[in-house]
């Protein structure tokens, strides 16, 4: 193979998207397990989802949960398991969910790139 | 000069003294059923659906994120589901746009449209002449769109009370065949729809309600909660509301003599453009004016025909602007 083609391969596996997936940070992780200790359910897993409304548009929900819905897309991430139903990962694919602590903190940030807008208060987005 | 005022106008006379039926079966009709169906729409919405109990109903409009108008939807909580009374010919777009907003909500539409027909009552002796031909007025509370339904046959009919701008109004549903001829009334037309509905200021989709306006402008802040929460375009409306930020206002225009011109006509004041008129008849428009503009009784022009024709502004915001 030649030098040329053997660069263009290598360019195009590089520039290849990775599969959008979900993901959340390790902070984010280790605050949804203190939260699930602090509620009585040690071990609970995160439904993420999207629902119609918010002034953007849609808003984000965050929920405990012990087990996933048929049909939810399961994501294993920093020893915790995301569930997230089909349409919401529409509107979430590619999104790393993180916490901002401290005094200023927000709690927990969807970096979600489909957002083009956020509302005010950043709870709610449109895409 | 002489211009017409809403007293002097015919279909308004007439209906002050008695009723008449017109069918707007054209108009569209949804169920909106299912555990989430409130709660959905009351965050798609600008009124607070959440107070809604059996029997009752409210206006709300649909806006987009930037607080545009989708349409002003009727909404009727009935005992098992909701029925929404939409504008003619959107009644896709409005449950193509309740789908795309349903996630993970027990929620399904149906378009009742072709299966429903569609009367609206109005007038003094209305609720008179319902009551005389049978229907149920007396089980209908005193508020806008408090409701019955009831079943006859092989069918059933929902009597909701309103208003249309200063007269009694009645919206009625029918499916199956209670036959709308057992309504003892003088039926009209579209074209007297059309022109009553100008006389009493009442603005409609697309002509003043589109996606080019916010609720504000177009004299729907009864249909308004400023705290329900968030729905979308809330953030928009309640600055524009908070701030002051409404650029203009739907207003009535009594036109010179018995003129009739055209929607899309600019309103003119010293030379300058400062409105836009958005539906006619003769010798009367309903028009948006800019705020400044905006006085009852000031003179303006309407281009219109290759000239000018003179005009008389009327306040038609209601009473919730002046609250």
């Amino acid at each position: 193979m030649s030098a040329f083609r053997s660069e263009e391969v290598r360019r195009m596996t590089q520039t290849a998207p990775a599969p959008l997936t979900i993901s959340i940070d390790r902070e984010a992780a280790n605050h949804v397990q203190v939260f699930a200790e602090q509620s009585g359910r040690p071990g609970a897993n995160l439904r993420v989802a999207v629902k119609g409304g918010g002034c953007a548009g849609m808003t984000y929900v965050l929920d405990l949960v012990n087990d996933p819905r048929e049909d939810d897309k399961i994501i294993e991430d920093h020893g915790m398991e995301l569930y997230v139903d089909r349409k919401s990962y529409i509107f979430l694919a590619g999104t790393t969910l993180e916490y901002s602590g401290g005094l200023n903190g927000k709690g927990f940030v969807f970096n979600n790139p489909n957002a083009k807008t956020t509302c005010g208060c950043g709870t709610s987005f449109s895409v | 000069m002489t211009t017409q005022t809403i007293s002097e106008s015919t279909v308004t006379r007439r209906l002050s003294a008695g009723a008449a039926v017109f069918d707007v079966s054209h108009f569209g009709r949804l169920r909106i059923s299912g555990a989430d169906a409130i709660d959905l729409l009351n965050r798609l919405t600008t009124n607070d659906l959440e107070k809604l109990r059996p029997g009752m109903g409210m206006g709300a409009a649909l806006t987009t994120n930037k607080g545009r108008i989708i349409d002003l939807l009727r909404v009727l909580r009935r005992g098992e589901d909701l029925l929404a009374l939409t504008s003619p010919d959107v009644q896709d777009r409005v449950s193509e746009w309740i789908d795309f907003y349903t996630f993970s909500e027990d929620v399904a539409v149906a378009d009742v449209t072709p299966d429903t027909k569609q009367y609206l009552i109005v007038g003094s002796n209305a609720s008179e002449q319902l009551a005389r031909s049978g229907y149920c007025v007396d089980a209908l509370g005193e508020a806008d769109l408090s409701h019955a339904t009831e079943s006859e046959g092989d069918g059933e009919y929902t009597l909701a009370r309103t208003s249309f701008g200063e007269l009694p109004a009645f919206e009625l549903v029918v499916s199956g065949s209670r036959a709308p001829a057992r309504i003892v009334a003088e039926t009209l037309g579209q074209t007297e729809l059309a022109r009553l509905r100008i006389e009493q200021g009442t603005p409609a989709y697309p002509d003043e309600l589109n996606e080019r306006r916010n609720p504000l402008e177009a004299n729907l802040k009864p249909y308004i909660s400023f705290n329900k929460g968030c729905y979308i375009g809330q953030e928009v409306v309640a600055r524009l509301d908070t701030y002051d930020r409404v650029q203009r206002f739907l207003c009535q225009l009594s036109v010179r003599g018995d003129t009739e011109v055209e929607p899309g006509s600019a309103v003119i004041v010293d030379g300058n453009e400062v409105g836009e008129v958005t539906s006619s008849a003769p010798g009367l428009a309903l028009a948006y004016l800019r705020k400044r503009f905006y006085e009852d009784g000031a003179a303006v022009d309407v281009a219109s025909g290759g000239g000018l024709v003179s005009a008389k502004v009327r306040d038609i915001r209601p009473p919730a602007y002046f609250e």
